[in-house]
C-alpha cells in the first residue's frame, strides 16, 4: 500500500517559530552579560597584571643599566593601566621602619660589621585585581593583596664565584625628592649621579656572611627573598637559612656594591 | 501560517561564527607572552670586549714581568689592580694565575725557542663565567 504524505503545515506557527528564535536569542544575550563579561573582564585585569609585570623588568633593566654600565641618566616610557605606581624612597622606608637588609660581615679577620640597606621601591599596586609588583633592590617581586606570600619575578643580579669563593651583593636604593606616584601613560626619569661604593674584603680564612630580610609588615616579600637566598640562584647549595629570616655563606672575600638611584620624576 | 522562511537562518549562523571567533581572539590576546627583557641587553651583557680589554692587558704583561727583579710583588700588585678595576668598571670578578713553574728558568713548557709559561685567567660578572689558560712565551727566547 503506498501512502503519500502530503505537506501539512497546519501546526506550523510563524508566530510561535517567532518566539522560538527571539528566546533563544534573548537567552544568548544573557548568558554572555553574565559569564562572558566577567570572563572578560578578569583577562583583562590578569593581562593588565602581566603588561606591568613587562613593565616592571623593564624598569629593573633600566636600573641596571644604570648601575652597572655607568650610563648616568635613562628614561623609561611605561603605561600604567588598571593600578598606579608609587615611589617609596629610601630614607622614607628608614623612617617609618619599611623593608630593609642587615648584612653582617667581617671587615677584616677579626672585626665584624653590620649594616643596614633600606632600598626603597617602585611599586605597582591593581585597582581592580589584588596583585602588588614591586622593584626593590634590583629585584622584581610579587605578591597578592590581603594574601600571604611572594614570588619573586625577576632575580637580582647577586653572585658568587666557586672558584674565587667570592659574593658579590649589590645594594640598590632608590631616592626621590618627594612622594611620586603614576597613572597611565608616563616617563619615569632615572639618574645614577653618586659613583657607587664599593666595600671589598679578602679573609683568609672562609667567614660567615649572614644577610637578614626584614619585610614592611604591610608589604611582605619574605617569602620571595627567602626563595631566592635558600635556592640555587646565588650558590647551587643556597645560603644557609638562619631562623627566622637570615640567611648565611661562608666566603673568602666578600663585595658589596652600594647604589644609590635616583628617581628625577615620573 | 504558510511556508516557513527560512532565509535569515545564514544570519544568525554567521552571527554566532563571529561571537566564537572574537572571544577565542580575546582568549589568545590575553596569554600574550611576558617578555620584558630585549635582544640588545642580552647581547650587552655577553661581556666580550671586556674579557677581551683582560686577556690583552694579561698578554702584554705576561712578556713583559719576567724582566723584572722582583716578580712577585709586581705579579701581585698587578692582580690586584686588574681586580679592583674589573669589579668598579665591570661588576667582574676577575683573577688570574700563572703556574708554579713560572719563575723557574726552565719551564714547564718549552720548545728549542722559548719557555712558555702557563697563566690561566678567570673572569665572572654573574651572567659569563670565562675561564682560560694559555700559554706565553718568556721574553728572552732561547740562546739569544
Amino acid at each position: 500500500m503506498k501512502i503519500k504524505i502530503i505537506e501539512d503545515e497546519s501546526g506550523v506557527s510563524e508566530a510561535i517559530g517567532f518566539i522560538l528564535v527571539f528566546t533563544i536569542v534573548i537567552l544568548g544575550i544573557s548568558i554572555v552579560t553574565l559569564y562572558g563579561y566577567p570572563a572578560l573582564a578578569d583577562a583583562r585585569i590578569s593581562s593588565d597584571e602581566k603588561i606591568m609585570e613587562q613593565n616592571m623588568i623593564v624598569l629593573q633593566n633600566d636600573i641596571k643599566i644604570l648601575t652597572r654600565s655607568n650610563v648616568p641618566y635613562r628614561d623609561t616610557t611605561i603605561g600604567v593601566s588598571g593600578g598606579s605606581i608609587f615611589v617609596t624612597n629610601s630614607s622614607q622606608a628608614n623612617a617609618e621602619g619599611g623593608e630593609h637588609f642587615n648584612i653582617t660581615y667581617y671587615v677584616d679577620d677579626t672585626f665584624t660589621n653590620i649594616t643596614t640597606y633600606y632600598p626603597g621601591s617602585m611599586e605597582f599596586v591593581s585597582d581592580e585585581g589584588t596583585a602588588v609588583i614591586s622593584v626593590a633592590n634590583g629585584a622584581v617581586v610579587k605578591r597578592q593583596q590581603d594574601l600571604g606570600g611572594s614570588v619573586m619575578v625577576s632575580d637580582p643580579r647577586w653572585f658568587y664565584d666557586e672558584t674565587e669563593g667570592t659574593l658579590v651583593i649589590f645594594m640598590t636604593s632608590l631616592n626621590s625628592t618627594q612622594p611620586m606616584a603614576l597613572g597611565g601613560i608616563g616617563t619615569i626619569q632615572m639618574a645614577m649621579l653618586t659613583p657607587p661604593v664599593i666595600h671589598d674584603y679578602s679573609y683568609s680564612i672562609q667567614r660567615p656572611v649572614i644577610i637578614e630580610y626584614f619585610p614592611d609588615p604591610d608589604d611582605d616579600y619574605s617569602r620571595a627573598w627567602e626563595t631566592y637566598f635558600t635556592g640555587p640562584y646565588i650558590v647551587a647549595s643556597g645560603f644557609t637559612p638562619v631562623p627566622p629570616n637570615a640567611y648565611r655563606l661562608d666566603v673568602d672575600r666578600l663585595v658589596i656594591k652600594e647604589y644609590t638611584v635616583d628617581i628625577l620624576g615620573i | 501560517m504558510e511556508t516557513l522562511n527560512d532565509e535569515g537562518q545564514w544570519i544568525v549562523m554567521m552571527g554566532f561564527l563571529v561571537a566564537i571567533g572574537m572571544f577565542v581572539l580575546a582568549i589568545i590576546v590575553s596569554q600574550a607572552p611576558l617578555v620584558g627583557q630585549t635582544t640588545a641587553e642580552s647581547v650587552m651583557e655577553f661581556p666580550k670586549n671586556e674579557i677581551q680589554d683582560i686577556r690583552g692587558k694579561l698578554v702584554s704583561m705576561g712578556s713583559t714581568l719576567p724582566g723584572d727583579p722582583n716578580p712577585n710583588i709586581l705579579q701581585n700588585r698587578f692582580r690586584g689592580d686588574i681586580a679592583l678595576l674589573s669589579m668598579s668598571r665591570n661588576n667582574a670578578i676577575t683573577n688570574y694565575s700563572i703556574d708554579g713553574s713560572y719563575w723557574v728558568e726552565n719551564g714547564t713548557y718549552s720548545d728549542i725557542f722559548y719557555n712558555y709559561h702557563q697563566i690561566d685567567i678567570h673572569y665572572n660578572n654573574g651572567v659569563t663565567e670565562y675561564s682560560e689558560s694559555l700559554l706565553l712565551p718568556q721574553w728572552d727566547p732561547k740562546g739569544v
